[in-house]
């Protein structure tokens, strides 16, 4: 009887997500929708402590008007001169990469300029957050200027 | 079976599933290089079996030039408006975000045109691999512009 039980809770056990931790994707999408949302308010707000929490410590963000990857650690000296109005998200997509990773895209229309430089008005964004510590956080944020949809 | 056997049974199924697929990191790395290469050579030979084999069902591209978003059924109907010639590679860094799952990312100096229009100079390039049946699929591609060098 033990035996049985104990060969049906593997069997259990082998079909479980990779994920492990996700009952469902919505459950999981809702988590990373309010993380997104939540690291965008934190920029807005200039919170550079929270943002150093919520990414991780290799971070790199793609931005056309920086012209390189940068670092966080790169971009917190000019912070301030990254003034943009955002509008127009499109719906964000967040796909599962196993349990401990997954990939966000969406594209977004905004207003606004970078150090007096004109950011692009429309772009495809894709991020890479990763489970570290039981939390997630941003490892890669990835801006290609786009001038339309794919529908 | 005690109890403790399964108990030990069942966090030995947890701690398999926990381990990725392969033996370590840097042999999932060469996988994955490996078929960057053989991708970016199908796409250099017009090879369109190899193209649709190496991506999975919803692959997309993402590229300033193109414009937007596209499928691979886009990118195999345009291939000869894009004419490039590659040069100034980056080594190609693999981060290993799973079992079945990775990211690439390079940069890349290329001179060319598509549809007649000139391509960046230099991109910043990162690529999704996921392992599905056995077999690394690109998944994402997606380039910015940055600076050239």
């Amino acid at each position: 009887m033990r035996l049985r039980i104990a060969v049906l809770a593997l069997l259990f056990i082998g079909v479980l997500p990779a994920s492990g931790a996700w009952a469902d994707d919505a459950a999981l999408t809702a988590e990373i929708k309010a993380r997104v949302n939540e690291l965008n308010q934190a920029f807005a707000d200039r919170d550079t402590a929270k943002i150093e929490t919520m990414i991780t410590a290799d971070q790199i963000a793609v931005i056309p008007v920086y012209g390189k990857p940068t670092t966080f650690a790169e971009r917190l000296p000019t912070l301030d001169q990254y003034k943009a109005i955002r509008s127009a998200f499109a719906p964000t997509q967040v796909k599962a990469l196993g349990g401990t990773a997954v990939l966000v895209t969406y594209e977004n229309s905004k207003q606004g300029t970078y150090a007096g430089k004109p950011l692009s008005p429309r772009v495809f964004v894709s991020q890479i957050w990763v489970k570290q510590d039981g939390e997630w956080r941003q490892r890669l944020y990835q801006e290609t200027p786009i001038t339309g949809s794919q529908d | 079976m005690q109890l403790h056997q399964i108990i030990v049974a069942a966090g030995a199924a947890i701690l398999i599933q926990a381990l990725p697929a392969s033996a370590d990191d840097a042999s999932v790395a060469a996988e994955i290089k490996a078929a960057m290469y053989k991708l970016n050579d199908a796409f250099a030979a017009q090879d369109v079996n190899t193209i649709e084999s190496m991506v999975t069902a919803d692959h997309i591209g993402v590229s300033s030039y193109y414009g937007r978003p596209f499928d691979t059924e886009e990118q195999i109907d345009t291939i000869n408006d894009f004419k490039a010639e590659y040069f100034d590679f980056t080594d190609p860094v693999v981060t290993v975000l799973g079992p079945d799952a990775a990211q690439i990312t390079f940069e890349n100096s290329f001179r060319g045109t598509f549809e007649d229009k000139p391509l960046p100079p230099r991109v910043f390039v990162s690529e999704i691999w996921l392992k599905q049946d056995g077999k690394w699929l690109q998944q994402l591609y997606q380039e910015t512009p940055i600076n050239a060098k």
